[in-house]
């Protein structure tokens, strides 16, 4: 019976004495460093360090750096389950969790969407800062107070226009909260570019897939759609002088390539072998070239169009094949550079922080283009604040 | 800290184990000291660290309870008080604890209410202070109040503070219970046993509630928190939602209770039991003899039974019943809805005395009693688990059909019935309707049970590694 019980007794020490001993001896042997708990001293002891301590053990976890690929691996094997950023949709399509929580959670209109935000008093009225809205009328002010306009565009998320893609089994006509915030915006006098319809209305015309199938993102067909768009918009607007527009000779012309896109969702699932699961998706995308050069597309900070994006824009800008992005292809179509600020992730707020670090390229602008994802009106990183400009 | 986290296990355990057996009895304890003084003292500076880790400030509400409600129980358990003094300081001691649960706790919850109030007279409103709230600090602040209820009552006072707050602090219940009474630990603050047999019991416990929180009631969780947080769940959805959270709170919390249990048991502490197989209850009356054992026997032995209990006539026990389950939703949180909550069990409560403490259904057959107070269960838990009262209405609208679901709602299947989903669910619901409970199972020691223990702990440990930080839900109350 004793030998039971002291079983019991050393299986205990051998994990939650052994595992922290091994580590230290391993960050010392290996890894040529002082053992981490002893940074545990080093510093005062706030809630901030505290909390930097544990996040730095587990990313020194030996154990976890060892033990978490294959427990991946095999709970993909066995039970086909992801990390949870992932989502499974069907026919191998993969979408991300924050792009399908923002379609089922309340919207902006709705009580629980301020949970846990409180009201905050802005030159004297109660405002609440989650509230994109706020965010973007004032923006909309500061620009306007030094003669720019502000055209808005909000992106569709993969599951926006393609839910029957995530559940196969998918009824009802899908219209995204965001199209009620496009409406109230014009209803409020923003100039607001709407691809929702477009895009819908490309898909249920047969245009080729218009999102990529294991990434957030869209397809150079997909980007084509919204870059006529946005184009037709900024034309419409008569900010930028016609004759700048239409009556020069071509700068740019379109040459054909072909990419590979791994996809970003396929990443987040963490599965170690998703290289060997899911295949790479070939798509061509239509690389913007100068027609005197050859050159491949470059922004021109003195442009009077400013463009503020997040990685809707980055994709295939800056990636492979770079030049191919929607930048790229609005500026195609308008036969003129324009300049551009993109975050991935950050279109919120961190491109206006940004800006307004970088206030120089205000400078002579005309007209500003602010596009965001649609999931950003919820998760959008650092929310949705309040920014000076200089 | 988490007991399911790196720092805790292993950091913190080995090193408070260590030491504390490295600390020798006190062989000649002064009168009044327990053997155990150094020991204590140990444990109540580690329950401080423990403590501390959520928030360094928060250690000091704390403190400043065990410093202030000592020194009352010394003075109450002097033999030479008059009775109206006694009562006096009583009532100073109570004012002081509920007052401090007050600004923490309901702060805010008042403050946002006076200002419905306000506008609802047409009087302009307040900038609502914000206030942080202690982790924890509702179930120590009863643990001090039951020591000193219970001088009170006529137990003897601890001589030593490291004694005292040991009671308070002690790091396993310190933060989501058990709730201990003093007269249940007093003894054991003073003498208590170490045996390698309690020890190693004790692991036992702390493997299967790790095993419960890592295995169990994470995945579901995750079922639970997609369908709460859409707006408008098919009627289907919602009820897997629901059901998932019943999963939940029961594996997170009893996987709680038990690992507290088993380190009480490493350090020599017998503590009481928290859960008896609630979803086997055939009433709500016995749901309360099986669910959070330690708050309902606390809420009868400190309220019910000081507010005349039953023996003040059929009227006032009704009235006293829905008091107490009033006051016992609210306790779980500052929100309408925990009140609603509580209402609503006081209410069934309340109708099953009715009838001789006998549910009104009392005749139907045991399976479709235990059904149907799993159902009223599984309504409550809406209440629990919703953003507010209108979301809890709002949610049992979508249980029973009568929401039109959001234009995207379908999505949530997508989400919630992947095959893991179904296989974590499906093993949740027969680790409920199984009969054996781990505090049984976990009471004789075989090799067997060694394997399937450590075996539950080592795929816990790997789990642990791909979930994210994940805390007890009663950490919140």
């Amino acid at each position: 019976m004793r030998k039971l019980e002291w079983t019991f007794v050393a299986a205990l020490l051998a994990v939650c004495a052994g595992f922290p001993l091994f580590q230290s001896i391993h960050e010392m042997t290996v890894d040529k460093d002082a053992p981490h708990v002893l940074d545990l001293f080093r510093k005062s002891p706030t809630k901030e360090n505290l909390h930097h301590w544990d996040d730095n053990a587990k990313d020194r976890s030996v154990f976890a750096k060892w033990l978490r690929p294959p427990t991946l691996q095999l709970r993909y094997n066995l039970l086909g389950e992801m990390a949870p950023k992932s989502v499974q949709g069907a026919e191998d399509w993969l979408f991300y969790n924050q792009d399908v929580d923002y379609l089922l959670q309340p919207p902006y209109t709705d009580e629980r969407f301020y949970k846990g935000a409180f009201d905050t008093l802005i030159e004297g009225k109660r405002v609440n800062l989650r509230d994109p809205r706020v965010a973007i009328t004032d923006f909309r002010d500061r620009l306007k107070a030094r003669g720019i306009e502000l055209l808005l565009i909000p992106i569709p998320g993969k599951p926006s226009i393609y839910p029957e893609k995530l559940y196969a089994g998918f009824q009802g006509s899908p219209v995204s909260p965001t199209r009620a915030l496009i409406d109230d915006l014009r209803a409020q006098g923003f100039h607001v570019a709407d691809l929702f319809g477009p895009l819908m209305e490309a898909k249920a015309k047969g245009a080729p897939q218009l999102y990529l199938r294991r990434d957030t993102h869209w397809t150079p067909q997909g980007l084509e759609v919204a870059a006529d768009i946005v184009a037709r918009a900024i034309r419409d607007l008569g900010v930028i002088p016609q004759a700048t527009v239409t009556s020069q000779v071509p700068k740019f012309a379109l040459q054909d390539t072909l990419v590979d896109r791994w996809g970003d969702i396929a990443e987040m699932t963490k599965v170690p072998d998703r290289k060997k699961i899911w295949a790479l998706e070939n798509v061509k995308a239509d690389r913007v070239i100068e027609v005197l050069t050859g050159a491949p597309y470059k922004d021109d900070p003195a442009s009077p169009i400013l463009w503020l994006g997040d990685s809707f824009s980055r994709i295939y800008q800056t990636d492979a094949p770079g030049s191919a992005g929607v930048i790229a292809h609005v500026a195609y179509r308008l036969n003129r550079p324009l300049a551009s600020i993109v975050n991935d992730g950050g279109a919120s707020t961190v491109v206006r922080q940004q800006l307004a670090r970088r206030g120089e390229l205000l400078k002579d602008k005309k007209l500003v283009v602010w596009t965001f994802v649609e999931r950003d009106l919820r998760f959008g990183s650092k929310g949705w604040q309040v920014q000076e400009l200089p | 800290m988490v007991f399911t986290e790196d720092m805790f296990l292993y950091y913190f355990l080995p090193l408070v184990l260590a030491v504390y057996y490295l600390i020798p009895f006190d062989k000649n304890p002064k009168p009044g000291r327990s053997r155990y003084w150094m020991r204590n003292l140990w444990l109540t500076l580690m329950g401080y660290l423990f403590y501390s880790w959520f928030e360094p400030w928060f250690v000091l509400p704390m403190m400043f309870t065990n410093v202030a409600d000592y020194l009352f129980g010394i003075y109450l358990g002097r033999d030479d008080i008059a009775p109206r003094r006694r009562k006096l300081v009583l009532a100073v001691s109570m004012v002081m604890n509920l007052g401090l649960l007050g600004v923490f706790k309901y702060g805010v919850f008042t403050q946002v209410n006076l200002n419905h109030l306000l506008s609802l007279v047409g009087q302009p409103v307040f900038s609502v202070l914000q206030i942080a709230f202690p982790i924890g600090i509702s179930f120590y602040t009863f643990h001090s109040m039951s020591y000193i209820i219970d001088i009170y009552r006529g137990e003897r006072p601890v001589k030593s503070f490291a004694d005292f707050s040991c009671f308070v602090s002690l790091f396993p219940q310190l933060v989501a219970g058990p709730i201990l009474r003093y007269n249940v630990l007093s003894q054991q603050l003073h003498s208590r046993t170490h045996s390698l047999n309690l020890f190693a019991r004790g692991v036992m416990l702390f493997f299967v509630g790790f095993g419960m929180k890592i295995l169990l009631a994470n995945p579901v969780g995750r079922i639970a928190d997609a369908a709460f947080a859409a707006q408008s769940p098919h009627a289907m959805d919602a009820w897997w939602g629901v059901l998932a959270y019943a999963f939940q709170i029961y594996f997170d919390f009893n996987g709680y209770s038990v690992m507290a249990l088993g380190l009480g048991m490493m350090f020599g502490f017998e503590l009481i039991r928290n859960f008896n197989a609630p979803y086997h209850s055939d009433s709500i009356t016995d749901f309360w003899r099986r669910w959070h054992i330690s708050l309902s026997t606390w809420l009868r032995e400190y309220l019910y039974i000081s507010l005349g209990g039953n023996r003040k006539g059929e009227r006032r026990t009704y009235i006293n019943l829905a008091l107490v389950m009033l006051l016992g939703g609210f306790w779980h949180g500052a929100q309408w809805q925990f009140i609603f909550w509580g209402a609503i069990h006081g209410t069934m409560l309340g109708l099953e005395r009715w009838g001789g403490k006998k549910p009104f259904y009392a005749n139907l057959p045991r399976q479709v009693r235990v059904a149907f107070t799993f159902f009223v269960v599984l309504i409550t838990w809406v209440f629990f688990r919703a953003d507010g009262l209108p979301h809890a209405f709002h949610y049992l609208a979508a249980m029973f059909g009568m929401t039109q679901p959001g234009p995207f709602a379908d999505l949530l299947k997508a989400e919630i019935y992947q095959f893991h989903n179904l296989l974590d669910m499906a093993i949740c619901a027969v680790a409920v309707v199984q009969p054996v409970q781990s505090y049984e199972f976990c009471r004789t020691l075989t090799w067997p049970k060694f394997a399937v223990g450590f075996g539950v702990f080592l795929v816990g440990v790997v789990m642990m590694y791909t979930q994210a930080f994940n805390p007890f839900l009663y950490f919140q109350f």
